[in-house]
């Protein structure tokens, strides 16, 4: 393993104080409670939007802290979710009164420990709204599993929930776009290779050079099938066909379309899938109104992508359109 | 009473745990690797070093109850994950069982204590019987704690029988299909190698039989 790093140990905290280093503008740290927070408070009260999960998958969360989006971060260990403790430290740094929300990504430890942080925040009279993600199509939601995980849609929950809190909706109405993106956008994900942590120094698990996993996460695990890698178009086709069969779209449906690299797979790679990708939503009569493409929500540097479809109305449309800045995430402002 | 188990014993307990986690910790990744992030020995390693500090830092930890609690909270604060969570709720469990102001835990109530912490963590994992969590290894080992005591043995006699149960039931957990946690979305992959989260209770039993064989 070669990595620009110190201690295996430091590399979360080393990060950040990198992140901040480079964003002054928009970016402060709690160095001692490790949470990301925005440079600016607000202004005037307005629902606060904290989110948190395992390091390892930059630019979510931290680099969606800022205006228009997130309010808070709180990074965990590398690929493991925030202690409570952050959590509350989170929440209690961007409180103005007007409303709370944890955007939760459906992970066993994620779930756990933002509720645990719930749990003790209610002492002290402390309510906070929970939004969960689970647009993962590779897990059947049934009681056999953890349930769905939360993926690409955190990214498009984090980008229009975050607009809705700046023009100064109230909880109800934030919270209730955020869900409503939760439930039109799927994704599904299919790895090349696995990563390599850095307190471990190996990769997680090998494949052979002719595979791929179908249906994997966001933590180097493996995925639902190992097959034989096959060429761009054909795995365009594959995800193209799991996200549509859940996600159902109204015929002619507009869609937000978000094509992630896994933080291992070139830009270029990344824009040739996603010229399959148009290819087929075209052939299916839907119309990609809006498209981002590039590594946003990562596994280190395992090679991969993960397709997330959301089914558009003009409301999300607007709030999506509208200014955001943060270190990952910038236009109109 | 003799065999009434104190707050040295518990610190002997947890001192021997965070020896038998950092010995085990590549195999407990190992097991990990096989189905999920290959992390669970490193960030349990991170609470032991956690509440070894803290072990270290004090002549002084109280009563039972208020060490298992301060443990708890360390676990909590310095694990993260689904891991975290659970372990840090097995202490909590115990610590509210307990109680802050019994000098010593006897055979009874250490029973009651072990059955808490299975409860918590249900509560905290809604895992059932032959889920492949920590639950298989952990619920065992309480009801042979429990069903020791009952039929007038010893601690130490309750803590070999718990021993045993968490072991037999960790390693049955290789036959499962695992339906919570990270390793529940690899479907039948899963099935073949134990739980790890079951392997470090087992670790955790373990050491406490092995430094209150004599109590």
């Amino acid at each position: 393993m070669k990595r620009f790093m110190n201690e295996p140990q430091d590399v979360v905290r080393d990060y950040l104080n990198g992140l901040v280093a480079a964003h002054p503008d928009v970016l402060r740290l709690d160095t001692d409670h490790r949470v990301l927070r925005r440079a600016n408070a607000a202004a005037r009260p307005k629902v606060a939007l904290i989110a948190g999960g395992g390091s390892g998958c930059e630019p979510l969360h931290t680099g969606f802290v800022g205006p228009g989006m997130l309010d808070a971060a709180c990074p965990g260990a590398i690929f493991t979710s925030p202690v409570p403790a952050q959590i509350i430290a989170a929440t209690r740094a961007v409180d103005t009164g007007a409303g709370l929300i944890h955007i939760v990504k459906n992970f066993t430890g994620e779930v756990m420990n933002f509720g645990m942080a719930q749990e003790i925040m209610a002492f002290d009279g402390i309510s906070v709204e929970t939004v969960l993600i689970n647009d993962d199509v590779a897990i059947k939601d049934d009681d056999d599993s953890a349930g769905r995980r939360g993926l690409g849609a955190t990214v498009l929950v984090e980008k229009i929930a975050g607009a809705a809190a700046e023009r100064g909706d109230d909880l109800a109405a934030v919270a209730a776009i955020a869900r409503k993106v939760a439930a039109r956008a799927r994704t599904f994900s299919v790895g090349l290779t696995s990563c390599t942590p850095p307190e471990r120094g190996r990769p997680v698990y090998v494949m052979a050079e002719d595979e791929m996993d179908l249906g994997i996460g966001i933590s180097g695990s493996p995925g639902r099938d190992r097959v034989k890698l096959a060429p761009a178009h054909e795995i365009a086709a594959m995800l193209l066909t799991e996200v549509l069969a859940d996600l159902r779209p109204a015929p002619g449906s507009r869609l937000l379309v978000m094509l992630s690299g896994l933080g291992g797979t070139p830009d270029a790679e990344l824009y040739l899938l996603y010229g399959e990708v148009a290819a087929g939503l075209r052939a299916a009569g839907l119309r990609p109104e809006r498209v981002l493409v590039g590594n946003l929500v990562t596994s280190l540097e395992q090679q991969g992508a993960a397709l997330t479809l959301l089914e558009l109305d003009d409301a999300m449309l607007a709030l999506w359109d509208a200014p955001v800045r943060t270190a990952a995430l910038r236009w109109g402002m | 009473m003799a065999s009434d188990i104190t707050t040295e014993h518990l610190i002997l307990w947890l001192t021997a745990f965070a020896r038998n986690v950092a010995a085990g910790r590549d195999g407990l990744n190992e097991l990990d690797a096989a189905t999920g992030d290959a992390d669970h020995g490193t960030n349990l390693y991170r609470g032991t070093q956690a509440f070894s500090n803290m072990i270290a830092q004090s002549a002084d930890h109280g009563t039972p109850g208020a060490f298992l609690k301060a443990v708890g909270l360390v676990i909590v604060g310095s694990v993260g994950g689904s891991s975290g969570a659970l372990y840090g709720t097995i202490f909590l469990r115990m610590a509210a069982t307990v109680g802050p102001q019994v000098a010593a835990i006897d055979g009874t109530v250490m029973a009651n204590a072990l059955r808490a912490a299975v409860q918590g963590i249900l509560d905290r994992g809604r895992a059932r019987a032959g889920d492949k969590t920590m639950f298989d290894a952990l619920d065992p080992a309480a009801r042979a704690f429990d069903g020791a005591i009952a039929s007038g043995q010893g601690v130490a006699a309750a803590w070999q029988a718990a021993r045993i149960a968490a072991e037999v039931g960790a390693a049955a957990t290789a036959a499962m299909r695992a339906r919570r946690g990270k390793s529940s979305y690899v479907g039948d992959k899963s099935i073949g190698i134990a739980d790890p989260g079951a392997a470090s209770v087992a670790l955790l039993i373990a050491s406490a039989a092995e430094v209150m064989a004599h109590i």
